[in-house]
């Protein structure tokens, strides 16, 4: 698998795993669904811009700021100016957000997630799913299991991966939202203060 | 942003037809590495679908996927083959007395499944013993320590005029004052040495300086040695202060570090459970907060079956 690369694995380890929170953040930042989106897809590509990615000694920690200055970038440039907007990016300090929650529960909700996320995928997109990446049989195999053709193969593994990626990072944004109910208090601490 | 959207939602099928074309051996590897390093936000959402891709084998466990830590999570492989030999003295010596074998002269202590315990030596040395441990010393010109089986801290003390010698299985460790961790595997001795330092001598004569902050092993009789991050000391020593750190090993390895305390063994009833790994902090006294973890996070359940309990899935 060279197409996998150190960075890819760092990647999905250190960063993607705290996609919701990206998002949640940005969110907040934004107040805007696909603004939010946008700022973490450009912070994520940034990552991959790095000259070297494997000094950062809290990735998640870094995504955040870049998503923060991002948002700020973005503010400044704005044609008129949200005041909500303003107090958010003012207050929501990336450094002041959770610290990160328990990597053990935090794998054990994702394992959750995409198992969740697999059973709810079209029947035969869940068994090509299936036969390939659990039962870990070779594409010829599990096209004659099937008894379809392996490009048909390859259909259903793009969409299963597409479906996975969109149900994963909605079912991780619910949790994200049910867990975080609390920006606004934390604002108004500040500005009573 | 709708075009951004678009432009996002265009890129992620694009990521993905990359991915299985290269999962199933027929995509273009020049043409999929143009695609790739055309723009940084290629490489990022082939990365997350890549992401989602791996997600699925840790499903299946996904060995491949993250790596055992080398020293801290070796596995007691042949645990049984060892306890075998020991067991005839270990069942005849009541639990925790000191025992004084006059002919060798030399003194001994034990501990039993699931017991600690703290002694003073002679020369004001502090040697602590996790569980199902025995370790032996004589003081004469040199002082001797034998760690027998099992795993012991030693803090030496004073006295440089009488070598301090720490042995076990085909090692003997010429230490200096400081504080040491060393446990007996199935395959052979690790000493870590947390500070102080001394010279490691096997029986086959291969020898190596140790530094604080540094692990030297005798696996199956051949000499390793690796510096040790702070993490891992700190996990090392974890069983002093009662708790078993898993730092992403195999359930296997894992259920080996438990059963280590454990009168009553934990077992994998279904063989595709080996390869799940896991995180996390636990107490030895607290095994049942470790099933439940389990059943919680990986759905995986216990039944008691006679003198054990059994892991296992539903299906």
């Amino acid at each position: 698998m060279t197409w996998l690369r150190e960075i890819d694995r760092w990647f999905a380890d250190a960063v993607f795993v705290h996609r919701a929170r990206h998002h949640a953040y940005a969110l907040r930042l934004t107040r805007d669904d696909d603004e939010a989106e946008d700022i973490v897809q450009e912070a994520y590509a940034k990552l991959f811009s790095l000259e070297n990615h494997a000094r950062i000694a809290n990735p998640h920690a870094f995504t955040m700021r870049i998503i923060h200055n991002l948002a700020v970038e973005r503010f400044r440039r704005a044609d008129f100016v949200r005041i909500d907007q303003s107090v958010a990016i003012s207050a929501l300090d990336p450094a002041d957000e959770d610290p990160l929650p328990d990597a053990v529960a935090h794998d054990r909700a994702e394992l959750r997630r995409v198992a969740f996320a697999l059973e709810r995928l079209p029947p035969r997109i869940r068994e090509t799913m299936r036969l390939r990446r659990i039962e870990g049989l070779p594409p010829r195999q599990v096209a004659e299991k099937m008894g379809i053709s392996v490009s048909t193969v390859e259909k259903h593994l793009v969409k299963g991966l597409r479906l996975l990626l969109q149900s994963t990072a909605m079912a991780a944004d619910e949790e994200e939202t049910r867990r975080g109910a609390r920006p606004w208090k934390s604002i108004r601490k500040r500005e009573k203060g | 942003m709708e075009v951004n959207k678009k432009a996002r939602e265009r890129l992620k099928a694009e990521a993905a037809g990359w991915l299985a074309r290269l999962d199933l051996g027929n995509a273009d590897l020049d043409a999929f590495e143009a695609w790739r390093n055309a723009d940084p936000l290629h490489a990022s959402i082939f990365a997350q679908v890549a992401a989602a891709w791996k997600s699925t084998g840790a499903l299946r466990g996904a060995p491949e996927q993250a790596h055992s830590p080398r020293y801290a999570a070796g596995a007691v492989r042949s645990r049984r083959a060892l306890l075998a030999g020991a067991g005839a003295c270990a069942a005849a010596a009541a639990t925790g007395a000191v025992f004084l074998s006059l002919g060798a002269r030399r003194a001994f202590v034990e501990t039993g499944v699931g017991e600690r315990r703290t002694l003073r030596l002679p020369d004001g040395a502090v040697a602590e013993l996790n569980t199902d441990t025995r370790i032996a010393w004589r003081y004469e010109r040199n002082r001797v320590f034998w760690v027998e089986k099992g795993e012991a801290a030693l803090s030496v003390v004073g006295d440089a005029a009488r070598p301090f010698i720490l042995r076990s299985l085909g090692m003997r460790a010429f230490l200096e004052n400081g504080r040491y961790n060393m446990r007996l595997r199935a395959r052979g001795p690790e000493l870590i040495a947390i500070s102080g330092g001394g010279r490691v001598v096997l029986d086959d004569g291969s020898h190596q300086m140790l530094e604080p902050a540094h692990i030297v092993a005798a696996a199956d009789g051949a000499l390793e040695y690796a510096a040790l991050s702070p993490e891992r000391i700190d996990a090392a020593q974890a069983w002093r202060r009662g708790e078993i750190l898993l730092d992403g090993m195999l359930l296997t390895e894992a259920l080996a570090e438990f059963n280590r305390y454990l009168p009553q063994k934990i077992a994998v009833a279904d063989p595709r459970l080996a390869s799940i790994r896991l995180g996390g902090r636990f107490f030895v006294d607290d095994p049942a907060a470790f099933l439940r973890a389990l059943e919680d996070g990986f759905d995986i359940k216990n039944r008691k079956d006679h003198d054990r309990v059994l892991l296992f899935v539903e299906t």
